[in-house]
């Protein structure tokens, strides 16, 4: 470990993003298998953070999952995306239009980040997890940000990313990063191989064209009137519009941090 | 109605040095972790150390930790902290989301041992509420609204703290569609002036009161229970019979009701912060 980190602190924070990332309570000594900490160290750190409320016991297993004091944390660093609390009533309202979810997702650096989700009781489809980060190329919400980056910028991306490094790979990603400036948006009818699901994602830009985030729809194609995909992206682009409205009206309330950052 | 004092919802609490026996640099972390997240800018070394009477090696070191974590990055200018975007996995762990209903049960059994009297719990659905599941009064006789019935939104105490949760619009909304408003007992609230005065009462003190407008025989005192973002999640109702009801000595008591909901409400806020689902208030 380098000697700038404290050991003690290391194995606490390797615990709590250990029980914060997992799908399932945790105990002590699933943690120390995940983690590689040794159990007595794992202890040690579990005592601390139930203590502190980071993390608190799940009933009847007694094992561990996050507690309150975690996720007022993340209540916290929320706080910081001023485009959340302005896209929320406006994901809710996407949602609705769509009868599925709509999500709100941030650029860090080279990855789109899940932010806001916004559900109807149509939708059990699965939309990620809130701070979930993706690659650009590799989500609609992510192409629809990285269609409006400059031309010097995609091309660091390009250049940075293995995966596309293969030239028909590019071509094919510089093909599709045009479709969507030209429609407005980023489309994939069938995620995953999935028959049923539909996603559209409508970018966020600020006055200077730089893109904010991005609006994510995501529904189920058979709750749709005779399946018509064209009415939800109406729709949806006019609800979107009216956030981008409201970006442009007021752009320095809505500086985006880590937008940036290169990790 | 008595205006009734509201108490503050407490803070949730965070790291202190105070605690015994715990690893000192592990605590000193948490702690500026907790002020990284306070702060909407980036901080200085020197200024946490300032902070919290820190050398600023232990400091750094503090920051290198949460930095090879990503709990933290640096700014623009790379001589200054920030909070994380990895904090923001603490709001939709993948553990399972604890129930609604069930968090709210140990409040639920601090009221009824505080009353005496029987506790609803209540989910806002279509365009009102229902009350899912109960604790009894400790008499033979006691209050209680039937499970599964569906009660109009302007119609109890309980589904008027669930529609003080949503907007004006959805509010105007909401009687537009449901006038004229039904009638249950001559104390319901037909009219809508009336409606949107209860409401904002219902907003400046932080719960409804009943006088019998659902069921005659009972008054209730009902709490809305919202998630961070103030949507609508459920309402717990204190039921009374209302020969047994004591205006005064419920006044007494109400700062102890207050502490209780607003224990369950932080807990509520921060559960159910990162998932706004979708509660409109849909055509009758």
């Amino acid at each position: 470990m380098p000697n700038h980190i404290n050991a003690s602190a290391g194995a606490l924070f390797e615990v709590l993003r250990v029980i914060a990332g997992a799908s399932q309570e945790l105990g002590p000594a699933e943690i120390s298998a995940i983690t590689g900490v040794p159990v007595g160290r794992v202890q040690r750190a579990l005592v601390t953070l139930e203590r502190l409320f980071f993390i608190r016991r799940s009933e009847p297993s007694r094992k561990f999952v996050l507690g309150y004091s975690a996720r007022s944390l993340g209540i916290d660093a929320l706080k910081r995306f001023p485009l959340r609390e302005a896209a929320l009533p406006i994901l809710r309202r996407a949602a609705s239009a769509s009868r599925g979810e709509a999500t709100l997702h941030g650029r860090m650096g080279s990855c789109s980040l899940l932010l806001a989700k916004a559900h109807t009781q149509h939708s059990a489809i699965g939309s990620g997890r809130i701070g979930e980060r993706t690659a650009l190329h590799a989500s609609e919400p992510g192409l629809a940000m990285l269609a409006h980056l400059g031309q010097n910028e995609v091309d660091e991306y390009v250049a940075n990313c293995a995966v596309l490094r293969r030239a028909d790979i590019r071509a094919s990603l510089g093909k599709r990063l045009r479709t969507i400036r030209d429609r407005g948006f980023a489309v994939n009818d069938s995620p995953g191989g999935s028959d049923f699901v539909c996603e559209v994602a409508f970018p966020i830009l600020a006055t200077n064209a730089e893109p904010l985030g991005a609006v994510l729809l995501r529904f189920n194609r058979d709750v749709l009137p005779e399946r018509k995909l064209d009415i939800v992206i109406a729709k949806g682009r006019a609800i979107v519009s009216d956030l981008t409205a409201l970006v442009m009206r007021n752009p320095e309330d809505f500086a985006a941090p880590y937008g940036q950052l290169t990790q | 109605m008595k205006s009734f004092v509201r108490r503050p919802v407490k803070k949730p609490p965070r790291p202190a040095r105070r605690l015994g026996g715990l690893n000192k640099s592990a605590l000193r972390t948490l702690e500026i972790l907790a002020a990284l997240a306070d702060r909407r800018d980036a901080v200085g070394v020197t200024e946490l150390s300032r902070q919290f009477g820190s050398t600023k090696t232990l400091v750094h070191r503090a920051l290198g930790t949460l930095l090879e974590q990503e709990y933290a990055v640096r700014d623009r200018s790379g001589r200054r902290y920030e909070i994380g975007p990895r904090v923001l996995e603490f709001l939709d762990s993948g553990s399972p989301d604890p129930d609604i209903s069930m968090m709210s049960l140990a409040a639920m059994r601090e009221l009824n041992a505080i009353s005496g009297e029987s506790v609803m719990f209540g989910i806002p659905v279509e365009h009102g509420v229902t009350a899912v599941f109960g604790i009894d009064g400790r008499w033979p006789a006691s209050g209680r609204i039937p499970r599964g019935v569906l009660i109009p939104a302007h119609a109890s105490a309980g589904s008027r703290a669930i529609l003080s949760m949503y907007s004006d619009e959805e509010i105007e909304a909401y009687i537009r569609q449901a006038l004229p408003l039904k009638r249950f007992t001559s104390r319901t609230i037909t009219d809508p002036v009336e409606l949107r005065a209860d409401i904002a009462e219902i907003r400046r003190l932080g719960y409804a009161f009943g006088r019998g407008d659902f069921v005659d025989s009972v008054r209730t005192l009902a709490f809305p229970l919202a998630d961070a973002d103030g949507r609508p999640h459920g309402t717990i109702s204190v039921i009374f019979l209302a020969e047994r009801f004591d205006q005064d000595n419920v006044t007494k008591r109400l700062p102890d009701y207050l502490d209780v909901i607003g224990r369950l409400q932080l807990e509520l806020r921060c559960y159910f912060a990162s998932s706004p689902v979708l509660t409109e208030l849909p055509q009758i």
